[in-house]
């Protein structure tokens, strides 16, 4: 508790503005900082990163440690505890920081004394919100859309979509050509959340429904989500052949290699496209609303990939803030943006990748919060996350009905409430 | 006997006393690292398990005394139950189809093996090179191969215009169970090859003359002497099988994720604790030490069972 205090007069006092934070770099010579995150094989470009800001605040060495993501729960929460711990922390969104908070192994942020809390939206903060504190500023949002093969349209003679209803024949005359219109996995249940958000999610009601759901007003069984869940089960005909066997990579290589025109998924895909041989051939679309895109927007949606947060007991807290906060300016954003291929949570940044830009740009204009993973997230049951994964499934091998699905996803989230309380 | 016990009342030695304490000193040297290592690594993570699930917790914090109140939370009504209920279903099935499978594949391989000498060594080995692979990695090759869309038994299939016989597979409810059973069988066969190898080595031949002298055929002998000689190897063997198949969660894990995909059709309880320990429940560490004790209690108790149920079914074969 000593430590909190002393971090957050700190955080409070002494960084209201830049000069106090280059007089703090300064102070901060000689010393290494860790820090720790679920990103292994980027750790290089990381590295890379990092060099820029070893470079303007001499004495200052940061050494990134990545571990993998199926054991960073673990390790954080131990490393978290004991001598040798990170001073800085990548973290999970949303409620996924709750089990760190209630430890009291994070530090809270003054947000009033950190300038660059500007930089973010409120709907970006909101990832690392938890009981009115802020515990990290965010580094990433991933938003989930529509790639497609600018080659295969072209030849097909084909446009993506602008409205709902050119959806339909777009679908049909790809798979009349003999090429599977949509790879989506049937196998890999976590994607199946991603493909049924990007695929069907105005059906059900985009962003008013999950205000509703969040209110009380509504719930899963509602015939909004009843209909898209139906959708959903109505489109695995126009996915690859024995779907429930595909795996990701397998939908993924039959979009890279032309046996696919299109391919649901998370902007963390886009990277590995091109990188296939896709190149520039790769193009991105939201999926139109049948009640009217506003302002010409369709509803795009999307999640913020985590923040980083201080640890209760860095050794170096002042300079563990210096290094977030520049990890929360233009210049940070714009390097992970370039470096990473991810879109940046830092406003203002642009990616130089055309394509990637206009993934940030779709859902800047009209962003709609994958309820899934920024309200409900958690793999076991009764997450309405893990229910939803195994519903998709279900509607996918014809194990159960839409309106099963649905009522299966509202148990969850009733007995995911009372857990949660 | 040995050479420091006193033969006479005379006291010329060291008195019984002293030499059973300096033996029991002796004994203690050799058997203390054992025994620490034992306390340290086995018993106390159990200990601390049982006492953990007796905590409510909030992250690492320990939030209050909660009794029962972990476990009850598991039995009471809900989609987390009916999870349990369904991966101990697998589990149950997952024990049985190995069970069956991949011991009697490995008598029969191992009996195999006894009559030829000459390439004895080498089946051996390519029997049990399986086993030495990992088992995530088996998993994740098995994906692959029986992929529907890019994986070469589907091409072969298709190349010998049998592309009907394709299907999901490992997408499929009713396919997965059974092919991770053969999957598991496919690594494993290897292991209790060896054992009952072994075991068949160590009848002795003249049992085998003796029978053959007095004309039994081949399944007599295997059916009077073979298998009732084996029967302590062959319970070992089940009983090994069981707790393994309990324990059951890389191959699962590698083949249809975290979730037991398809649609938890190739859940496990090993996969459910998984969930539970890594799933963003804030109290995972109360929820998933008392599955995870629970799962350990059933274990043991069903082990005893099973060795008891074996030790009478070898005292009327033998």
């Amino acid at each position: 508790m000593r430590r909190r205090t002393l971090l957050g007069t700190i955080a409070g006092a002494a960084f209201a503005n830049a000069d106090l934070t280059r007089a703090a770099r300064a102070q901060s010579a000689g010393i290494t900082l860790n820090v720790w995150s679920w990103q292994v094989v980027q750790a290089p470009i990381y590295q890379k990163i990092f060099e820029i800001y070893e470079r303007e605040t001499p004495g200052v060495r940061i050494a990134y440690r990545g571990i993998a993501s199926t054991e960073y729960p673990t390790v954080l929460k131990t490393g978290l505890s004991g001598p040798g711990g990170p001073d800085l922390v990548m973290l999970h969104p949303y409620k996924s920081i709750a089990p760190y908070v209630r430890a009291g192994q994070l530090a809270p942020l003054d947000e009033a004394g950190i300038a660059e809390v500007k930089n973010f939206s409120p709907e970006s903060l909101a990832a690392a919100r938890l009981d009115g504190k802020l515990w990290g500023l965010p580094f990433a949002r991933q938003t989930i859309q529509i790639f497609y093969s600018r080659k295969l349209f072209a030849q097909l003679g084909v446009v993506p979509p602008t409205t709902a209803d050119q959806m339909a024949p777009l679908l049909d005359k790809i798979a009349a050509a003999g090429i599977t219109p949509i790879a989506a996995t049937g196998k890999d249940a976590w994607q199946l959340v991603n493909v049924f958000d990007a695929l069907v999610g105005n059906t059900y009601g985009g962003k008013a429904f999950i205000a509703k759901i969040l209110a009380g007003t509504a719930t899963f069984t509602d015939p909004a989500m009843v209909a898209a869940l139906a959708e959903f089960q109505g489109l695995a005909k126009y996915f690859p052949k024995f779907v429930s066997g595909v795996s990701n990579a397998d939908a993924r290589a039959m979009f890279a290699t032309g046996r696919a025109a299109m391919f649901p998924g998370g902007s963390w895909e886009l990277a590995g496209f091109q990188n296939a041989g896709m190149g520039a051939d790769v193009g991105v679309f939201s999926m139109p609303a049948a009640q009217g895109n506003p302002g010409g927007h369709a509803p795009t949606w999307g999640y913020e990939d985590g923040s980083l947060g201080i640890s209760a007991r860095a050794a170096q807290p002042a300079a563990a803030l210096a290094l977030l906060r520049w990890m929360a300016t233009r210049q940070f954003g714009q390097a992970f943006t370039d470096q990473l291929k991810q879109p940046s949570s830092v406003s203002g940044v642009v990616a130089t990748d055309p394509t990637l830009s206009q993934m940030s740009a779709n859902y800047a204009a009209n962003p709609v919060p994958m309820i899934w993973v920024t309200d409900y997230f958690g793999l076991a049951s009764p997450a309405p996350y893990a229910a939803l994964m195994n519903a998709a499934q279900n509607l996918l091998t014809s194990a159960t009905t839409p309106a099963a699905a649905a009522a299966s996803i509202a148990q969850s989230v009733v007995e995911w409430t009372a857990m949660n309380q | 006997m040995d050479g420091h016990e006193p033969v006479t009342g005379v006291s010329s030695g060291p008195t019984p006393s002293a030499a059973t304490r300096f033996r029991f000193s002796v004994g203690a040297v050799f058997v203390l690292p054992a025994l620490a290592l034992y306390l340290g690594f086995t018993i106390l993570p159990l200990v601390a398990v049982f006492t953990f699930s007796a905590f409510h917790w909030q992250g690492l914090r320990l939030a209050g005394f909660d009794a029962l109140a972990n476990y009850l939370r598991l039995l009471a009504p809900s989609m987390l139950r009916q999870e349990i209920a369904r991966a101990f279903f697998n589990n149950c099935i997952f024990f049985l189809g190995t069970v069956v499978l991949q011991n009697s594949l490995a008598l029969g391989l191992a009996l195999l093996l006894h009559t030829q000498r000459r390439w004895r060594a080498f089946f051996r080995t390519v029997i049990a090179v399986p086993f030495l692979v990992n088992p995530l990695v088996v998993g994740y090759v098995w994906t692959l191969l029986l992929s529907p869309t890019f994986g070469p038994i589907a091409a072969g299939l298709e190349a010998v215009g049998a592309g009907a016989a394709i299907r999901p597979w490992l997408g499929d409810p009713d396919w997965v169970r059974p092919l991770v059973i053969l999957i598991n069988a496919w690594q494993w066969t290897g292991f209790p090859t060896l054992v009952f190898g072994a075991a068949l080595a160590a009848i002795p031949e003249e049992i085998f003359q003796a029978a053959l002298l007095e004309r039994a055929s081949r399944l007599q002998v295997l059916r009077a002497i073979t298998l009732p000689l084996m029967m302590p190897t062959l319970g070992a063997m089940v009983v090994i099988t069981f707790v393994s198949c309990f324990n059951a969660f890389n191959l699962q894990y590698a083949v249809g994720g975290v979730n037991g995909a398809p649609a938890g059709a190739n859940d496990v309880l090993g996969l459910v604790f998984y969930r539970v320990a890594f799933g963003g429940d804030l109290n995972a560490i109360g929820a998933s030490s008392a599955l995870a004790t629970g799962t350990f209690v059933f274990t043991f108790a069903a082990t005893i069972l099973l060795r008891h149920m074996l030790a009478r079914l070898e005292e009327r074969v033998t």
